[in-house]
């Protein structure tokens, strides 16, 4: 190979990762992690409603100077961009042409008998009526006796004095954001600006769920930042104090970043959506590799030619995992493989082709490790091993899963408050989903669950529409007004007051269609996916469960997370991710079941008698981070990151058990005295870039902090004190 | 003494904003139907939580959140009306409230306010309370307080109230 190929080749793939790279791809949207199932799918249905991007704006206390206030807050609001419609008047009354034209068919139709006494008595009682009754009630010309009951717009107990309100706690002004939960700029743009317009009005209560999104990515940012500046102090200090070669700091941290790059901007190319996750765990595993370095920099393979072979093993075996790891049906597994691979392999090609050519060489005066290695090495390999599998076997028998994605968030408690004093004092709580293959069929839908005040009658299925004319068009209108204007006339109404009444019968339509755009703009949003439609409702919890304890047929423990009817889903954001995380899970323990048998076949056919000395180096990490976790809860995020401490687990076994063989004393110690150091140094540089997470408050990070320190110390301890043969 | 002198105004301060918007009216109806005018004396007093009309047979009106309570002279409840279900007695209150009060910012939501001549303001209906409103006239005193005011009903029948 020529002196400047391996150059020509770093430059090139860097090249080919800046053109390749598509940042759009990036997304912090948790539900791109999870393998789309039908628990995800209706999630991400609910989440693409108008109505899931509500702002909720209110101040506490019913009076005319938060009426007022609210009105003014509206105007302002009205003024921005990404305000699409605002509600707070509920007494400003916009008739759609569809509810124009509907109007009788869509009231509640009662007939009264046509007799003549009974109209003279109500012709009586609508002239008393007119004279005595202590409130003006006009006569409606078209239907004076009051036929038809439209009561369909006022259904909702939300409002007081014509304004929204929210419960008992205020009026209620609230607004549709122009915005999607997956355009994290678009909403951190939002929040900031809408944050800071009401930043001087504390009363002023502002809630939007995508708050959260916006907010929460902002401090989890910041906390990351700050731990990045710890942990690269952590690193200088390692390199410079310690090591005392700056030039090897910054040739790793060009090699890291560039594989970081390379691997990111290959994932983007390939993949639509990469997870944030994928990038941090990415550069976790990235960071792992390390190893290879310092391996190749103690052993002074950068002073002689050739290849070291049991660092291209180790490499091999953590590549093979992720080949495995690859078959995972997840998105973020099969993302952060890909990943893996890229990185690792730029790396380990840096460190082994182009790093020779630099000769790097430890320093002389670089701090002394000898004195590790005359730690009196005790701990018998097979004690640690049994110990390791008894502990694995304990437990996982008692080990709890926590599937609770929230608890890995920003613990935001401002913004749940805000939260809670808007759910606490909504009237309805609990969501559903109803999803039918035609319009008419997601009316009927809606018909049938109208028991429970999910959906007001506002559409009707053509079985409904037929009925309703057929009452009408029997019933003998014509009779009745003759009876209405001769009692009139007795009783000294206006002459020809009543000529209009009832005419409106013959204009009533024959045919019926449903009018979606009409139905979104009373607050009904339709929509449609896939040939699917599909349109939320909000209904009180205690009521859906009311009912449905009479109703044999469907399990009563269902209710609380699944299935209605069909069709009709009652939509938990919490349960539904539980419910998905639960099945990742299971598939992704069962794979690393698969990748860890493969790895072991694989060591075994390297290190051979040796075995048991290098697989204590994956499974006694395993068995202290399990026991840790079996006192507290796995999450995800834990699972993870035992990956990451897998792929280092392994490498060092290789390392390990590769010592003294076939070597004589002396040649055996300075071997193993490097062996040393390059593992002291690498569990060194992973514990700066990734141990120091536990440091951070978030759940997430934390996780990954937790599992990383553990099976760091747990690594160290098994160099320091693990008996060699 | 300056002990006393607090909760001294703590309490003018309640009853006054209870009872600050109190005022005396005659209203006066034309029932298009029957072609005939009533008439009838009363007052009005509008506090953030609740409106209170006495006339002057006895009955009295309470408007409270959606509630909507008439007792007669002795006190006894004749009748409760939920006003989310009765949207146009709502809008009469609203409407009769802001027009009192002169409060043309919440009027400004429904009407087009034109002054089409000195303290002499006209109201047309923006939305679709033009089915049921036509027009609201209304004139004040030099003081800026309603003088009178009039509800024009589509249905031919006129609402007037003069206040006192």
């Amino acid at each position: 190979m020529r002196r400047s190929s391996p150059f020509l080749f770093y430059i090139f793939t860097v090249v080919l990762a800046i053109f390749l790279f598509s940042p759009s791809h990036l997304t912090t949207n948790m539900l791109s992690i999870f393998k789309s199932d039908e628990n995800i799918e209706k999630l991400k249905i609910v989440n693409s409603f108008e109505s899931a991007s509500t702002l909720f704006v209110t101040i506490k206390g019913f009076n005319r100077q938060n009426k007022d206030r609210l009105i003014a807050i509206e105007k302002k609001l009205k003024q921005l961009p990404y305000i699409k419609k605002t509600k707070l008047n509920t007494s400003k009354i916009e008739i759609s042409d569809y509810l124009k034209k509907n109007y009788y068919l869509l009231s509640e139709f009662h007939p009264i008998p046509i007799d003549n006494e009974h109209i003279k008595d109500r012709v009586i009682a609508l002239k008393n009526g007119l004279l005595n009754s202590f409130i003006y009630q006009p006569i409606d010309k078209n239907d004076p006796f009051g036929l038809f009951k439209f009561n369909l717009l006022d259904k909702s107990n939300m409002t007081k004095d014509g304004f929204l309100a929210l419960g008992e706690y205020g009026y209620l002004l609230t607004a549709k954001l122009d915005a999607k939960a997956t355009n994290m700029k678009e909403t951190q743009r939002i929040e900031s600006q809408l944050s800071s317009m009401f930043k001087e009005d504390k009363e002023v209560l502002l809630f939007s769920t995508l708050f959260f999104t916006a907010q929460n990515s902002k401090i989890i940012k910041n906390s990351v930042h700050t731990i990045l500046y710890i942990s690269f102090a952590l690193l200088v200090l390692l390199f410079f104090v310690t090591l005392r070669d700056y030039k090897i700091l910054l040739a790793n941290s060009i090699t890291l970043a560039s594989s970081i790059f390379v691997a990111l901007a290959f994932s983007t190319y390939i993949f639509q959506e990469v997870s944030i996750f994928t990038l941090a765990f990415g550069s976790a595993i990235s960071s792992i590799s390390v190893d290879y370095l310092f391996h190749n920099y103690f052993h002074g393979q950068y002073q002689k030619k050739g290849i070291n072979s049991s660092i291209l093993v180790a490499f091999l075996t953590t590549l093979l995992g992720f080949v495995l790891l690859e078959f995972v049906a997840f998105p973020l597994i099969s993302q952060l493989s890909v990943f893996a691979m890229i990185s690792l392999s730029f790396s380990y090609f840096q460190f082994t082709f182009i790093y020779p050519h630099f000769g790097f060489i430890p320093k002389e005066n670089r701090l002394n490790l000898k004195w590790l290695i005359d730690i009196p090495k005790l701990l018998p390999i097979n004690t640690i091993f049994i110990f390791s599998l008894v502990a694995i076997l304990y437990a996982s028998f008692n080990i709890e899963f926590d599937y609770n994605l929230r608890n890995l968030d920003h613990n935001n408690i401002e913004l749940q408050q805000k939260q809670k004093i808007i759910e606490e004092n909504l009237p309805q709580k609990t969501t559903l989903l109803i999803e039918g293959s035609t319009p008419n069929e997601l009316i009927e839908k809606a018909n049938e669950i109208a028991y429970i005040g999910a959906i007001s009658n506002l559409a009707l299925t053509q079985k409904e529409f037929a009925k309703r004319y057929k009452n009408i068009d029997k019933y003998d209108f014509k009779k009745l007004k003759t009876l209405l204007e001769a009692n009139a006339k007795l009783l000294k109404f206006k002459e020809g007051y009543f000529s209009n009444a009832y005419t409106f019968i013959e204009h009533i339509p024959s045919s019926y269609h449903v009018d979606l755009e009409s139905l979104k703009e009373m607050g009904y949003e339709v929509i449609e996916r896939e040939g699917r439609f599909y349109t939320l409702a909000t209904v009180d919890k205690e009521r859906i469960d009311e009912k449905n304890i009479d109703e044999k047929s469907i399990d009563k423990k269902n209710i609380d997370s699944d299935k209605l009817r069909e069709g009709v889903y009652i939509i938990n954001g919490l349960e539904l991710i539980k419910k998905s995380t639960q099945t990742m899970f299971e598939s992704l323990l069962f794979y690393l079941f698969i990748t860890f048998f493969a790895i072991v076949l694989i060591i075994f056919i390297w290190v051979k008698e040796k075995i048991i000395l290098a697989l204590n180096f994956i499974i006694f990490p395993i068995a202290i981070i399990l026991l840790y976790l079996s006192v507290v809860t796995i999450n995800i995020m834990h699972l993870f990151s035992i990956i990451i401490i897998i792929v280092a687990g392994i490498d060092y076994g290789i390392y390990m058990s590769k010592e003294h063989s076939n070597k004589r004393q002396s040649e055996a110690t300075t071997e193993a005295t490097a062996t040393m150091e390059a593992i002291f140094y690498s569990l060194f540089t992973s514990f700066s870039g990734f141990g120091i997470l536990i440091l951070s408050s978030i759940g997430a990070i934390h996780s990954i902090g937790v599992v990383i320190t553990i099976g760091i110390l747990s690594i160290l301890f098994l160099v320091l004190f693990l008996k060699n043969s | 003494m300056k002990l006393l002198l607090k909760p001294i105004f703590f309490i003018l301060f309640i009853t006054s904003s209870l009872f600050c918007d109190t005022v005396s009216f005659k209203e006066g109806k034309y029932v298009e139907a029957l072609d005939i005018f009533t008439y009838r004396d009363g007052n009005v007093s509008y506090s953030d939580e609740q409106t209170i009309i006495k006339y002057q047979d006895g009955k009295i009106i309470t408007k409270k959140d959606n509630n909507l309570t008439v007792h007669n002279k002795s006190g006894e409840l004749l009748t409760t009306i939920q006003l989310n279900k009765r949207v146009e007695i709502s809008l009469y209150f609203k409407l009769t409230k802001a027009l009192f009060l002169k409060d043309f910012k919440s009027l400004e939501e429904n009407f087009e306010i034109k002054e089409f001549k000195e303290k002499n303001y006209l109201f047309l209906p923006k939305d679709n309370i033009k089915n049921v409103i036509e027009e609201i006239t209304l004139t004040l005193n030099q003081d800026e307080t309603p003088k009178e005011f009039s509800i024009n009903f589509g249905n031919g029948d006129i609402i007037k109230i003069e206040t006192k």
